[in-house]
């Protein structure tokens, strides 16, 4: 087999989908309920699709200034996040998918310096003449694009924001001194608001770069860590799906029956 | 199911249509939101528009109170702690939905971290989603502010359904030391089955301080009760005698004079 150059797909992952050409086999990770919501949306399942990506993180050298660092760890998180999504995108796209659904992302640290990327979902084809043109991908499941859909709502992509900051403050020591009483710590407090702030805001603009009126977020992480007891460094991430509206008026004219279940819990 | 009904047929075709047509960078008025499906669906539905998602943050250093070893007592120090670092991340949480124009905050968690920056320092978070409702009205409390309630969406759907409003999120908090037994009692206790009373009366005092406090803020607001309380101890990391108790709800006003709710319909589910 040929070494592969690292763009397209793996042969593996190639001969997989060249396979499925062949047999029409199908598969898909989508639970029960996720597979009957899927076919309340108008979906059916084509087959699991992953997307995969192992990174080497770069050396700043030892006496690297801690927002050099930062920006390098967030640039991978950024860029893995991407690789992986994109590589799931084009196996579904071979396989004449519309979309995929209950997109999982794992970031796994291989070793100090590694970490995978894998994204797996499960990809899907609308029963309709119209395409959609592009690949949607969402985070959600079939049971919540299905109740999406008939809400008038439609996923459109997952979108990720990544952001990292470090910050300097000799003051830290002092407030972080256990005589120091009920005080506010600067610097820390700084960087989280600056960090899930600039996350937000990436995020947001991925979700209008594609088009879409708004985005619900599935997972907010925040890592934070100190630097020698005058400065901290944080990096967040937000995922969640973009989502736009089909249905016209104001109201969404979803026809969702609400129980109250009355058992236990 | 809804899909015999001949107009649920054209969802995915109109879906699949919106997507075909999507051009990026369109202008839209955008929003972003820390729901649930479920829960965005139904706020909805309750007549809200969700704005964004806010938040607010604080990394605070909690100080240093050292309780009598054998008496009950608040420790006022650290009771200002809790308050005031839940204050700083709840008031910007307010001000991002201000800027966003909102009416109201709904779904908020509040959460404490402790880092690993130093064992006295802890992550404040305040967290929901800002919304606005589509038909203008008195939404806001009567502080001006927008109201803020940690109910979930299904529950927000619900009150408002049952013809209330939040008005704000109400919280107590007090920090109490427990006293140790004294070694004369517990040596006469030893192998008997026997109440504590100093323990039980804190206990009941920490308790209470926390829910009138709570109460209090709830009065403040002109609310008519509080729903879905929570009264919490958390330890924290402040060993076994010293424990928070925190209380926390959302209050509300009614919207009309009538609470009645359609009567739920009685399901059998197929699972557990």
């Amino acid at each position: 087999m040929p070494e592969w150059d690292g763009r397209g797909l793996p042969p593996v992952a190639r001969a997989r989908v060249e396979r499925y050409a062949s047999s029409g086999l199908k598969t898909s990770l989508l639970t029960v309920p996720g597979a009957v919501g899927a076919e309340v949306a108008g979906f059916t399942a084509v087959g699991e699709v992953m997307g995969c990506v192992v990174q080497q993180v770069g050396w700043t050298g030892p006496g690297a200034w801690a927002a050099d660092q930062v920006k390098l760890l967030s640039g991978m998180l950024r860029q893995g996040y991407a690789t992986a999504l994109d590589r799931l995108g084009q196996e579904a796209t071979a396989l004449g998918a519309d979309g995929v659904l209950g997109i999982k992302v794992t970031v796994t640290a291989l070793d100090d310096v590694m970490q995978e990327f894998t994204a797996l979902g499960t990809a899907v084809r609308a029963e309709t003449d119209q395409r959609p043109g592009r690949l949607f991908t969402t985070e959600l499941p079939g049971q919540d694009v299905g109740k999406l859909m008939q809400a008038g709502w439609v996923p459109v992509r997952m979108a990720v924001g990544v952001a990292g900051r470090a910050h300097f403050d000799y003051n830290m020591q002092y407030q972080v001194n256990p005589l120091a009483g009920n005080t506010e710590v600067d610097a820390p407090t700084k960087v989280v608001t600056e960090v899930r702030g600039a996350a937000r805001a990436e995020f947001a603009r991925a979700i209008r770069d594609c088009g879409a009126d708004g985005g619900i977020v599935s997972g907010m992480t925040l890592r934070t860590w100190p630097v020698q007891e005058v400065a901290v460094a944080g990096i967040a991430t937000v995922t969640g799906t973009a989502i736009a509206r089909f249905h016209e008026g104001r109201a969404a004219p979803t026809s969702a029956l609400k129980i109250l279940p009355l058992n236990r819990s | 199911m809804t899909t015999a009904d001949p107009a649920a047929q054209h969802i995915p075709e109109d879906a699949m249509r919106r997507l075909a047509e999507m051009r990026p960078g369109q202008k839209t008025s955008l929003f972003t939101s820390d729901l649930s499906v479920n829960e965005f669906l139904l706020v909805r539905e309750a007549g809200f528009r969700p704005l964004g998602l806010v938040l607010g943050s604080s990394i605070y250093h909690v100080g240093f109170q050292m309780g009598r070893w054998s008496k009950n007592q608040e420790l006022d120090r650290l009771s200002q702690a809790m308050y005031h670092a839940r204050e700083l991340a709840m008031s910007r949480m307010e001000a991002e939905a201000d800027v966003l124009g909102a009416d109201g905050i709904v779904a908020v968690r509040l959460e404490i971290e402790f880092k690993e920056f130093g064992s006295d320092l802890a992550e404040f978070i305040a967290v929901g989603t800002a919304v606005k409702a589509d038909e203008p009205g008195e939404w806001r409390n009567n502080t001006g502010k927008p109201f803020t309630s940690d109910l979930s969406g299904q529950d927000f759907w619900t009150l408002v359904q049952a013809g209330y409003a939040p008005l704000g999120m109400v919280m107590g908090t007090c920090v109490y030391h427990i006293a140790h037994q004294r070694f004369r009692q517990m040596m006469g206790n030893i192998g008997q089955n026997v109440e504590i009373p100093q323990y039980t009366e804190a206990l009941y005092d920490a308790r209470e301080l926390a829910m009138s406090r709570m109460q209090t803020e709830a009065e403040q607001l002109e609310a008519e009760g509080i729903v879905g309380v929570q009264l919490l101890s958390l330890p924290h990391r402040w060993g076994g005698h010293t424990t928070e108790f925190f209380a926390i709800g959302t209050a509300v006003k009614p919207l009309r004079a009538d609470h009645h709710i359609a009567k739920p319909q009685l399901v059998l589910p197929l699972t557990d």
